[in-house]
């Protein structure tokens, strides 16, 4: 006997350090890794304190258990402390697990497998961040698991059918309106725990008819009194409504797993049993082992890992803090981990880097020494870029009238957050509405982490001068220069700024707009158009020395089209360049094969590659 | 008797240490939210609870001249009861006492003149206002005789969450509930339609008409409802501080006859484009404006309109109607719009036929989003036409309802905070003027000041909508909508 407990003891530790390695592992990977994943999720996300926050939250089904995820869901704008609090909660459910379920030392791995479905459900998110409602719901599985196992352990406390069947009937209908459906979940537990203790067939069946009946009433009862869901969001209250992008079902599974597996843990024998506590030395590392290999494969299928995402996300977050080095950067990284030609750079990516190039000043010097493409996004362009960058691209471009639109769309989408608070508070001081922005401000200042940023903006919204010269406002007031303009971007939002910019040339405009303009010109590989923004740029812009990419270009529509370019002055390193492209051109005549991979290598730096090998890019 | 005995309460009070002696006067208005001052109030309306701000300490008085009652602190909330026994008198008067720094200061004192009842319900949309995406909207109606809201219908219930569906036109007739409609579009789409308190799901689109019903007028007196069918799209100004501009590519006007389940034309020339239309109380005038666009052939239809939408001029139109026979007269123009460079929207014709009140501005017919709509009012009796400017304010007026016995007016504006529109009460008076606007009260101000919803289309009845928010609810996820037949203009 003493023997089998030391195997079980040492199988026991083992599986705790395992489990602690795996939770710093998991720390690390979501603080260091989809650092910057935590931070969209968060500015897509809200809390206010405010008892209006709160009263609106609690008057839908699951409503705290939203409330609770949405206070912590705040803390990921520090990604390193949401993390911690994420992890320090997953080992809290897993302890919780374990001493509800009472579990062996060396069973103890089936405590850890909440947590790590709960890590699964919001691992899996990937690009439904931009569908849904966020605020919360990456806490939602781990708080929603505490809630029901928490349930389960006061439960087992009570040892009277008379008070088990009573608690069971409480907790359903006060659980279900704070933890929607695991609330339910517990009763399910709860039922299954009691109708294997109660000794008489009658009394069994009598429980469960009951129980049964009270998790079947309580959402029906709730649609009905409260009126504001279908039915089905009834049942399913607390849980995401997942769009149908690719992967949703591998999504939806660890949300479907969680309850299910609740309601395993108590059916099965895994309890403290001393005479079943015998198992060989064999069983208490094998099982638990294969267990483990099993939920570590599982969470990492469940992972969306996808390395454009994660520099979309950065590239976000940086644009966000007006860090425009920090998009490049991003890039950088991003050419740097996939010098191959084939693993292109999401049209997402495309754009924030030439807007970061633009916000910088470097477009021109640039632009094509990083690649252009449209690498496929794992969520089957079904997600238009409008929704996944539209307000951010607007504003920064100019046109703030188009970024609070979209900042509204996003909130009659997903529900207010953080991100389109900010947008709709600078897009209205931009255009000069202060009134307007006030109402943003005020809800921005009933948070933790945006209170600052707010009160700056109520002085900068009073202050026209200060206004215009904070960095957030600087480099967008020039954009501005031009008349209104009646029109539809259609939800295609790369079209619609290349219109914009390129469409002007008649306008009294600022230098910033022509530097822009030229930039858009120069993608529709058109010479006329590039020719005259080249005018209308050199003329406003006192430039010393021509940027390369608009030398290359000059070069290139200069020998295409009867336009004389030998006005402008080339660099040396350019013309010596264009010289070598051209015998380059003749013995290369092949635009495909080891040709290309030929122009690849040497050429991919200039605007000759794109004109002639960056091709059928399209938009969406 | 009443004035020694106030006198002697009011002694009491001050001698008790509630009212603040050795108050400073000050001649300014307290720092309030919202601002109650000299306004006209229903005699049964909620209490008008509000805010003050920018001291330390605050005591209001309130005073009927026989009734008093004193509240403490900056969220000034009247008990029910209390603000009844105050409502008894011909005005309640107010008195704000503000204390900064230990010193006490006696405002201006205002007045609530205390007037005719008011509708006691009033229905409207909440939405978020977005252009594109619906979001979360819902008919509520709301008792304005306490803070007591109510769902008529949420979208929420007819749909899953990645399913749109829009809400919108709820309709009264006679200002009850029994007869009623609003439309679902998209998802399950019709026109939900409440007959002697039955709801039925139609679809008012046959092939000889543009579109399904959509600005509603039901008939006073018979069971016909006149529609317009308006093919509508929008685009977006880039740097205009009007964000939008909702044009219809076409417009025209049908009548429903609800006991023959039969559709007709009104009007539908296809150069004019029509819309509005509303009936005068007796039902023999219907309402509505027009503006003539002609497109040429060889251009898109959309881009033409779209490139000229400041030369869209409504004007006001009326066209006489026999209800027995159904036979309609010829358009006669009501009020030229055109020729002032202005447009006329949403007539609505005061219970006495007496007026007609209509929004309008610069140009175009989706006065919502246009920052410069007006409500004017014509006196149909005396033919004068005046800018409501006791009223009007310089962001958006727009819909607007007459209460039964048109003694009121709500209308919704966006004067709170430039973006989301909120609703208003005023009183007409017998040289028909308006009072001083007031939003409807609130349990708590500020946390209506920061909902970020709009109020739209609101309706006055005078009866709760008895329906359960489900029965429209199962109604809608239905998918089947009865269909109409369209019966041909007459040669005759």
């Amino acid at each position: 006997m003493s023997r089998h407990i030391y195997k079980s003891t040492k199988s026991g530790w083992f599986f705790q350090i395992l489990t602690l390695i795996l939770a710093l592992a998991i720390w690390l990977i979501l603080a260091f890794r989809y650092g910057n994943w935590l931070i969209r999720l968060e500015t897509k996300s809200l809390f206010l304190y405010t008892t209006e926050f709160l009263t609106n939250n609690i008057s839908t089904a699951g409503g705290m258990l939203t409330y609770i995820s949405a206070f912590l869901t705040q803390f990921l704008h520090l990604p390193a402390l949401g993390a911690a609090l994420w992890v320090s909660g997953a080992l809290f459910l897993s302890y919780l697990t374990f001493k509800t379920f009472r579990l062996t030392s060396n069973r103890q791995i089936f405590a850890v497998i909440p947590s790590a479905l709960a890590l699964a459900a919001v691992t899996g998110l990937g690009y439904q961040i931009f569908l849904i409602d966020c605020s919360g719901w990456f806490f939602e599985p781990l708080v929603g698991s505490i809630a029901a196992i928490s349930g389960i352990n006061i439960f087992q406390r009570l040892s009277s059918l008379k008070f088990r069947l009573a608690a069971i009937i409480i907790w359903t209908l006060a659980g279900f309106p704070l933890f929607g459906l695991y609330a339910l979940t517990a009763t399910m537990a709860m039922i299954l725990l009691t109708a294997k203790h109660t000794p008489t067939p009658f009394k069994r069946i009598l429980s469960a008819v009951l129980s049964c009946a009270t998790v079947a009433i309580t959402p029906f009862l709730w649609y009905n009194i409260f009126t504001t869901e279908t039915i089905t969001g009834a049942y399913t209250a607390g849980l995401p409504y997942l769009a149908n992008l690719p992967r949703a079902t591998l999504c939806r599974l660890p949300y479907f797993l969680i309850p299910l597996y609740i309601m395993v843990l108590a059916l099965l024998p895994l309890q403290k049993n001393n005479n079943n506590d015998g198992s060989s030395s064999h069983q208490s590392i094998v099982i638990p082992g294969i267990i483990t290999v099993i939920t570590v494969a599982f969470n990492y299928i469940c992972w969306f890992n996808d390395p454009l995402y994660r520099t979309e996300c950065k590239m976000a977050t940086a644009v966000d803090n007006l860090d425009w080095q920090g998009v490049l950067d991003a890039e950088n990284d991003f050419e740097t981990h996939n010098p191959d030609r084939t693993a292109e750079p999401s049209r997402p990516m495309v754009l924030y880097r030439n807007l970061a190039l633009a916000k910088a000043g470097s477009e021109g010097k640039m632009a094509y020494r990083f690649r252009d493409g449209q690498g496929e996004q794992k969520c089957a362009r079904k997600l238009p870029l409008i929704h996944q960058c539209g307000k951010e691209l607007y504003y920064h471009y100019g046109l703030s009238n188009y970024s609070f639109r979209w900042s509204m769309e996003e909130v009659a989408r997903q529900g207010q957050s953080n991100g389109t608070l900010k947008y709709q508070v600078m897009s209205s001081i931009v255009s000069g509405d202060s009134k307007r922005a006030a109402t943003y401000i005020k809800q921005l200042k009933h948070t933790l982490f945006y209170r600052k940023w707010a009160k700056r903006q109520e002085l900068l919204a009073k202050d026209i001068k200060k206004m215009q010269n904070a960095g957030e406002y600087a480099s967008v007031l020039p954009l501005m220069c031009i008349g209104n303009e009646l029109a539809m971007d259609h939800k295609i939002i790369e079209v619609f700024l290349a219109n914009h910019f390129t469409t002007r040339l008649q306008e009294r405009t600022t230098p910033e707009f022509d530097r822009i303009a030229l930039q858009f010109a120069l993608s529709h590989k058109q010479p006329a158009l590039f020719w005259n923004h080249l005018v209308k740029y050199l003329h406003s812009n006192n430039v010393s020395e021509i940027p390369v990419a608009y030398q290359e270009a000059a070069l290139l529509y200069g020998a295409l089209t009867d336009i004389p370019s030998n006005q402008l002055q080339y660099s040396n390193e350019v013309l010596r360049r264009w010289n070598e492209f051209q015998d380059f051109a003749e013995n290369h005549p092949n635009n495909n094969g080891e040709d290309l991979d030929e122009y690849y290598r040497c050429y991919n730096d200039t605007y000759w590659y794109f004109h002639y090998f960056v091709s059928g890019i399209t938009t969406y | 008797m009443r004035k020694a005995a106030l006198l002697i309460s009011l002694v009491l009070v001050v001698c008790c240490g509630r009212i603040p002696q050795n108050a400073t006067f000050s001649d300014a208005l307290p720092d309030m939210a919202p601002d109650y001052s000299e306004t006209v109030i229903p005699a049964n309306i909620a209490p008008l609870c509000f805010n003050i701000t920018g001291a330390d300490k605050y005591v209001t008085i309130f005073s009927n001249g026989t009734y008093q009652y004193i509240a403490k602190g900056s969220c000034v909330n009247i008990p029910m009861r209390k603000w009844r026994k105050l409502l008894e008198g011909a005005s309640v008067s107010v008195c704000v006492f503000t204390e900064n720094g230990g010193k006490w200061t006696r405002h201006k004192e205002f007045k609530m003149t205390v007037s005719d009842q008011i509708d006691r319900y009033v229905s409207y949309r909440l939405i978020p206002p977005s252009y594109q995406y619906f979001g979360q909207m819902s008919l509520r109606q709301r008792d304005l005789s306490s803070f007591n809201e109510r769902l008529i219908y949420s979208n929420a219930m007819g749909q899953d969450k990645d399913k749109e569906q829009c809400i919108n036109c709820h309709h009264f007739r006679n200002y009850k509930t029994d007869n009623m409609q609003f439309h679902v579009r998209i998802f399950n789409g019709g026109t939900i339609l409440v007959r002697d308190g039955e709801p039925q799901k139609i679809n008012l689109k046959t092939d000889s008409t543009l579109s399904a019903g959509v600005y509603p007028a039901w008939h006073p007196t018979h069971n016909l409802i006149a529609y317009s069918v308006n093919n509508t799209t929008q685009r977006f100004h880039t740097a205009d501080r009007d964000r939008v501009e909702v044009l219809d590519i076409e417009s025209d006007l049908i009548l429903y006859d609800i006991d023959n389940n039969e559709v007709s034309i009104i009007e539908n020339d296809s150069d004019q484009f029509e819309c509005f239309p509303a009936w005068a109380p007796d039902g023999r005038t219907l309402y509505y404006v027009s503006t003539g666009l002609a497109v040429p052939d060889s251009v898109d239809r959309a881009e033409y309109l779209y490139a000229n939408y400041d030369r869209f001029h409504y004007n006001l139109y009326s066209k006489s109607f026999d209800p027995d026979t159904k036979k309609w007269g010829e358009p006669q123009m009501v009020l030229d719009a055109y020729s002032i460079n202005r447009s006329i929207t949403l007539p609505r014709v005061s219970p006495d036929g007496r007026y007609l009140v209509f929004t309008m501005a610069r140009h175009g017919v989706f006065h919502i989003w246009h920052t410069d709509a007006d409500l004017y009012m014509i006196d149909l009796r005396a033919g004068t036409v005046r800018p409501l400017r006791e009223i009007n304010s310089n962001e958006v007026e727009s819909y607007h309802s007459w209460s039964s016995n048109g003694k009121w007016m709500v209308f919704s504006s966006r004067r709170g905070d430039s973006n989301h529109t909120r609703l208003y009460l005023t009183h007409l008076d017998d040289d028909g003027h308006f009072s001083k606007p007031f939003p409807i009260p609130q349990e708590d101000p500020e946390r209506e000041a920061e909902m970020m919803m709009s109020y739209n289309i609101p309706e006055f009845t005078v009866e709760p909508v008895s329906i359960p928010a489900h029965k429209f609810g199962r109604l809608i996820r239905k998918s089947h909508a009865r269909g109409v037949t369209f019966r041909p203009k007459s040669k005759d």
